[in-house]
C-alpha cells in the first residue's frame, strides 16, 4: 500500500525511436545518468538497447561497470570522474571516458591499462562546468595524441555541453566547438565521433548533431523546451506515479504519498491529481500523505494518479514542474528510491 | 571500485548528543523515533543501528516496506506502521514483528486475525487522520485483552521526528538540537575564466571580473535544489559563498574569485552553522519549504556513511 512509479517501457521505446527518426541519420545516445531520471536504470537500459540506440551515457565509470556487470554490451560512455576513478576498469571493460583536463588524462594515464583506454576530449564551449579552457586545449590534445601514439589510449571522440542559454550562445558554443575539433585535428588527433547535442539542440539545431545526439529528459517522454509540450516533439511521459485513497470525508481525500516520496511540498496550493478521471485539488502535502479537496465522490482504496502520460486526466510530469517552480528533470529525479518502480511493456 | 566522490556524513557524535538533550527536555522519556523517508534522508542503515545503541525502544515509520528494513537492523526495538490499506490483512506485520498503528475496530481485528505482536491504538481527536472514537476504543481496548494482543495508546506513545536529526518539519531551525547530516563533494576542478563568462545553463550568472570557477559533482541528482542556484550557499573552509549560476543535474558552480583551494578539497552543501557552513534550515528558508524536506530530497546517490559514535 505505497505510491508505485508505473515505468512504461513501451511508451520508453516510442519515445527513443521517435527522437532517433527525428536526427536521423545520425546515431543516439540514451542517458542514464540519476538512476536513469528517476526511472530505475536496471530496468530501463535493456529497453533502450532493443530500441536500437548506438550507446548508452552514465555519468560515472561505476555506473558503466555496473551495466556491463548486468550482461549490458551497448557501447557505454562516462565523463564525470573523482580522484580515484578506476580508469583500469573502463579500459577493461570497455566504457569510453570522457576527459577535461590534463590531471584527468595523467590520472588515466597512471594506471594499468589492459586495452586502449577510449577518450573523448571535453571542450568547455561556454557552460564552464567541466571541459577543457581554449587556453588549456592544445596541451590536453597534445597529451592526449602522444598517450594515443604510445597505444595507451585511442581518442575516439571530441565532446561538449550547451548552455541552453538562447540561439546565440549556442552559435557561439558551435562556432568554439568546431575551432576546437579544428585544432585537435591539426595537432594530429583523429576523432570519430563528434558530439554536442543534448535534448534540446539536438531537436531544434541540426547543425550541432554531428556523429551523436544524446537524449536524456525527451527519451522519458519530458520536452525539453519551455515553449513545446512533450506531445508537440512526439514524446510521451514514461513515469505514471500512482498511491492510494487511505481516507476521505468532508469532501476530502488522503492520498498515501508526499514529500517523503519525492513530491515537493511547495506545489501545494497550486497542484492538482486524478482520482476517477477527474483533477482534484492538492491542498496540502506531508511526508507520507497528501490531501486534496474536490473528493465527495472518491472511495477508500481508490487509485488517485499524481502524474502520467496526461491521457486521462492526470498532470504530467511538467505540470509539477510548473507548481514547484523547476523542471521535469527534477520532478522524475526526485521519486524516492523508497517508491517501488514497476517496469512493464504496455 | 571508484572512490565515492560525494557523500551525507552522519555526526553519530551530534546523533548522541541530541539524543542526550531529547532526554533533559523530556525529563527521560523513553525513545521512539519516527524514522520514515530513510529517516528523514540520513539513511536508515546508518542511524538505525546507532540510535538502537543509544537507547532507542521503537522505530516509527509509515508503511511495511520501511517497517522490513528497520526490522533488519533493529532485531530488538518496537517497530511501528502508521499507514496502511484499507484492506490490509496484515500478513507481512507478523513476519516483520511490526505493530501496527490502527485507526478502526475493522482494522484491529484485520491486525489481531493476522497475529500481530502487538498494536498502537489511535484515538480520535477530531482533527487530521481519523481514529478510535471514545466508545470504539474501550471496545477495542477489550478485545485486544481478551485476544492477549498488548495495545498502547497513541497519546502514551510520544514520538520525536526529524528534530532529533537537528532538522524541523515546521519552518523553524529545531534549535534545541544539532545537525546531524553533512552533504559535501571533493572539489573537482578549477578554471580561470574571464569577466562576463556566463555560468551553467541559462547563463543566469556572470563573471564580475576575471575569476576561477570551482567544479562541485552535487546536483539535482543528489537532491540539492535545481533552483538553489544563485540563491543558497556551500562552504570551503568555513567560508560560505552563493552557488552561482543553476544547479545541473549532477554539478554546480562556486565563483571562487582569486582563491584557489586544492582539488578535493571538501565543499559543503549542508552543514552545520558552527562550522561556517549552510544548514538545512537556511536552504529551507531560502527555497520556501522547511528543513525536513531538504533532508529528506536527497537521493540514493551520495553515499550514507556515519562518522564518530561508539567504536
Amino acid at each position: 500500500m505505497t505510491a508505485t512509479a508505473t515505468i512504461d517501457l513501451s511508451a520508453f521505446q516510442r519515445n527513443i525511436r521517435t527522437l532517433a527518426a527525428a536526427v536521423a541519420p545520425v546515431p543516439v545516445m540514451v542517458m542514464l545518468k540519476a538512476d536513469a531520471y528517476g526511472h530505475g536504470i536496471a530496468g530501463v537500459a535493456g529497453p533502450a538497447v532493443e530500441a536500437g540506440v548506438a550507446a548508452l551515457g552514465v555519468l560515472e565509470i561505476d555506473e558503466g561497470l555496473a551495466l556491463r556487470a548486468a550482461g549490458v554490451r551497448a557501447p557505454l560512455f562516462a565523463w564525470l570522474h573523482g580522484t580515484g576513478a578506476d580508469f583500469a576498469a573502463a579500459a577493461e571493460h570497455g566504457v569510453d571516458v570522457g576527459l577535461s583536463t590534463l590531471d584527468e588524462l595523467r590520472q588515466a594515464l597512471a594506471q594499468p591499462l589492459a586495452a586502449p583506454l577510449a577518450v573523448h576530449l571535453k571542450i568547455d564551449t561556454g557552460l564552464h562546468r567541466n571541459g577543457a579552457t581554449t587556453a588549456d586545449w592544445p596541451a590536453l590534445v597534445r597529451a592526449a595524441v602522444e598517450a594515443e601514439r604510445a597505444g595507451r589510449i585511442h581518442v575516439r571522440g571530441v565532446f561538449s555541453h550547451l548552455a541552453d542559454a538562447g540561439a546565440e550562445a549556442d552559435a557561439a558554443a558551435l562556432a568554439r566547438f568546431e575551432a576546437a575539433v579544428a585544432e585537435a585535428r591539426r595537432l594530429g588527433a583523429s576523432p570519430e565521433i563528434l558530439h554536442l547535442a543534448a535534448s534540446s539542440a539536438g531537436l531544434y539545431l541540426p547543425a550541432a548533431r554531428f556523429d551523436l545526439v544524446r537524449f536524456g529528459i525527451a527519451a522519458y517522454g519530458v520536452s525539453p523546451f519551455d515553449d513545446r509540450t512533450a506531445a508537440e516533439i512526439g514524446v510521451e511521459p514514461v513515469m505514471t506515479l500512482t498511491a492510494p485513497v487511505v481516507e476521505v470525508g468532508d469532501g476530502r481525500a488522503v492520498v498515501a504519498t508526499g514529500w517523503g516520496d519525492g513530491l515537493h511540498e511547495r506545489a501545494a496550493g497550486a497542484a492538482s491529481l486524478a482520482i476517477a478521471g477527474r483533477r482534484r485539488p492538492v491542498l496540502a502535502i506531508g511526508p507520507d500523505r497528501l490531501v486534496v479537496g474536490d473528493a465527495d465522490d472518491a472511495t477508500v482504496g481508490a487509485e488517485a494518479v499524481v502524474f502520467g502520460p496526461g491521457r486521462d486526466g492526470e498532470p504530467t510530469p511538467a505540470d509539477w514542474a510548473a507548481w514547484a517552480g523547476t523542471i521535469g528533470d527534477e520532478i522524475l529525479t526526485r521519486i524516492h528510491p523508497r517508491v517501488p518502480r514497476h517496469h512493464v511493456f504496455r | 571500485m571508484s572512490a565515492p566522490f560525494r557523500e551525507v556524513e552522519i555526526d553519530l557524535d551530534a546523533l548522541a548528543a541530541n539524543v542526550a538533550r531529547f532526554a533533559e527536555l523530556t525529563e527521560g522519556a523513553p525513545l521512539f523515533v519516527e524514522v520514515g523517508a530513510d529517516a528523514w534522508g540520513h539513511g536508515l542503515a546508518v542511524v538505525v543501528p546507532a540510535l538502537a545503541g543509544l537507547g532507542a525502544q521503537a522505530f516509527v515509520v509509515a508503511r511495511a516496506d520501511e517497517a522490513r528494513a528497520v526490522r533488519a537492523l533493529a532485531p530488538e526495538q518496537l517497530v511501528v506502521t502508521t499507514q496502511h490499506a484499507p484492506d490490509d490483512d496484515f500478513a507481512w506485520a507478523g513476519e516483520a514483528d511490526a505493530v501496527p498503528m490502527v485507526r478502526s475496530i475493522d482494522e484491529f481485528r484485520r491486525a489481531a486475525e493476522a497475529g500481530v505482536q502487538g498494536v498502537v491504538l489511535a484515538e480520535d481527536t477530531g482533527e487530521g487522520l481519523p481514529g478510535l472514537s471514545a466508545e470504539d476504543l474501550a471496545a477495542v481496548m477489550a478485545e485486544a485483552d481478551a485476544r492477549g494482543i498488548p495495545a498502547m495508546l497513541d497519546s502514551a506513545f510520544p514520538v520525536v521526528g526529524a528534530e532529533l536529526f537537528g532538522v524541523s518539519e515546521f519552518g523553524d531551525a529545531a534549535p534545541e538540537f544539532e545537525p546531524v547530516l553533512r552533504l559535501w563533494a571533493p572539489l573537482a576542478a578549477l578554471k580561470r575564466v574571464g569577466a562576463g563568462e556566463g555560468v551553467s545553463y541559462g547563463y543566469t550568472y556572470r563573471t564580475a571580473a576575471e575569476t576561477t570557477l570551482a567544479l562541485v559533482t552535487l546536483g539535482y541528482g543528489d537532491g540539492v535544489s535545481r533552483v538553489a542556484g544563485n540563491v543558497v550557499r556551500a562552504s570551503i573552509d568555513g567560508v560560505a559563498r552563493t552557488i552561482a549560476g543553476r544547479v545541473a543535474m549532477d554539478a554546480f558552480m562556486l565563483d571562487l574569485g582569486d582563491e584557489a583551494p586544492a582539488l578535493g578539497t571538501p565543499v559543503t552543501v549542508l552543514g552545520d552553522a558552527r562550522r561556517g557552513e549552510p544548514t538545512a534550515h537556511e536552504h529551507a528558508e531560502a527555497l520556501g519549504t522547511h528543513g525536513a524536506e531538504i533532508t529528506t530530497r536527497l537521493t540514493a546517490r551520495p553515499r550514507r556513511a556515519g562518522k564518530g559514535g561508539r567504536a
